[in-house]
C-alpha cells in the first residue's frame, strides 16, 4: 500500500512537472542587467555637426544598407526603427546637443527567430553597436563618432576610423 | 567524481544549445551580403536616378506605385521622403505539400511520426527612400524582404529580396506613374 503511494506520489510530481514544461513561456523582454552609463556608453555617440537632419537622413541610410526594414519614423522626435528580417529590432535617437553637435543612440533588441529560440533580448554587447552600427554611420557621415565627453576615455580618441 | 561529470553534461545540456543573444546579434547585424557581393553592387539593384529634384513628387509616386503593387503603407515620412509597406501573400506551393504528406506516410508506415511543416503565407515588406543629388537629380532606393511563416505558425525563413527582376518592375512602374526619366547609375 505503502509503495503504491509512493508510485502515485512520483507519478504526479512527474506529470505536473511535464505539464509545466509544455506551458508556453510568456514573451518577457530580458533587459540588460549593465548600469545605465555602461549602457549609454555603449550606445550613444556624437558627432560634429549641427545638422540633424543630415544625421537623421544618414541613419535611415545605413539601417538600409544594413538590410533594415523601417517600422516607424518620427522625425520630430528623431526616433527611427528598423527591424531586420524579424529577428533583430534597432531603434536609433537623434538629438542635437548644439549648432555644431549631434548625439545618436541606438538600442537593439534579438527576438525569437527561425533558428533560434529565446526571449526578446536587449543588445548590451559594445562590439554589436560599434561594428554594426556606428562605424558604417561613420562612414555615410564622414565623421568620426565620438564617446559621449563624459563616457570619453582619457585621449577621447574616436572609436570609428573613416 | 560520477557528480561532476553528471553536473558537467547536465550544464552542457541546459545552456550548451542556448546561444549568446549579443553573439547572435552581432551575427544578425551584418550587412546583408553574400560572397562577391558589395554595398555598391546591391545599390546598383536596389537604387536610381531619376532627372527630377522634385523629391516630394517622387515620393508620392513612390506612394502610388507601391499602393498599385498592393503594399498597404505602413509609415511615410515626405519631408524625408520615406515610405515603408507591407503585403501578405499566400506561400502554399502544391509540390512542398505533397512531398511533405509523402514523408508524414512514409514515416507512419516506418512506425514513427512527422508533422508536415511547409509554407503557408509570406509578408514582403518595402522601405524606399528618396534623396536629391544635385539640383536636377534625385535618386530612389527601396528594398524589400520576406518573411514567411509555416502551417504551424511559426515564422521560418526569412530574407532580402535580391532578384533583380523585381527591382526592375518596380522602378519601371515608377517611371510610368510619374513620366520621370530614369537616368539609371
Amino acid at each position: 500500500m505503502r509503495k503504491s503511494k509512493r508510485y502515485c506520489f512520483v507519478l504526479v510530481t512527474c506529470s505536473a512537472l511535464s505539464v509545466a514544461a509544455c506551458q508556453p513561456k510568456p514573451p518577457e523582454l530580458v533587459l540588460s542587467t549593465k548600469s545605465a552609463v555602461e549602457l549609454r556608453s555603449m550606445q550613444a555617440r556624437r558627432f560634429e555637426t549641427g545638422d540633424e537632419a543630415k544625421v537623421y537622413r544618414a541613419v535611415i541610410a545605413t539601417m538600409m544598407d544594413l538590410g533594415y526594414a523601417i517600422t516607424t519614423l518620427e522625425p520630430d522626435a528623431g526616433t527611427v526603427t528598423g527591424n531586420k528580417l524579424a529577428q533583430l529590432d534597432l531603434t536609433v535617437t537623434v538629438t542635437p546637443i548644439n549648432d555644431e553637435q549631434t548625439s545618436v543612440r541606438a538600442n537593439a533588441i534579438v527576438k525569437v527567430g527561425p533558428q533560434v529560440q529565446f526571449a526578446p533580448t536587449q543588445v548590451d554587447g559594445p562590439e554589436f553597436y560599434q561594428k554594426r552600427f556606428f562605424e558604417p554611420l561613420s562612414k555615410a557621415l564622414f565623421l568620426e563618432a565620438l564617446y559621449e565627453p563624459e563616457d570619453a576615455p582619457k585621449d577621447n580618441k574616436p572609436l570609428a576610423e573613416n | 567524481m560520477l557528480r561532476v561529470v553528471f553536473a558537467a553534461c547536465l550544464a552542457v545540456v541546459l545552456f550548451g544549445c542556448a546561444p549568446n543573444p549579443n553573439d547572435v546579434a552581432l551575427e544578425l547585424g551584418q550587412p546583408p551580403l553574400e560572397e562577391g557581393e558589395s554595398t555598391t553592387s546591391l545599390r546598383a539593384i536596389q537604387m536610381r536616378s531619376f532627372k527630377t529634384n522634385n523629391t516630394s513628387e517622387i515620393t508620392a509616386a513612390g506612394m502610388a506605385t507601391l499602393q498599385d503593387l498592393g503594399f498597404t503603407i505602413e509609415a511615410a515620412s515626405s519631408d524625408f521622403g520615406v515610405i515603408t509597406g507591407s503585403k501578405d501573400r499566400d506561400a502554399v506551393e502544391g509540390g512542398q505539400v505533397a512531398a511533405q504528406v509523402l514523408i508524414t506516410v512514409l514515416a507512419a508506415l516506418a512506425g514513427s511520426s512527422h508533422t508536415p511543416t511547409y509554407d503557408e503565407s509570406q509578408k514582403i515588406k518595402a522601405t524606399l527612400m528618396v534623396s536629391k543629388v544635385d539640383e536636377g537629380t534625385s535618386e530612389v532606393r527601396i528594398f524589400f524582404d520576406r518573411q514567411i511563416t509555416n502551417n504551424l505558425g511559426q515564422l521560418w525563413k526569412a530574407d532580402l529580396i535580391k532578384e533583380p527582376e523585381i527591382y526592375q518592375e518596380f522602378f519601371a512602374k515608377l517611371s510610368q506613374s510619374a513620366f520621370f526619366e530614369e537616368q539609371g547609375r
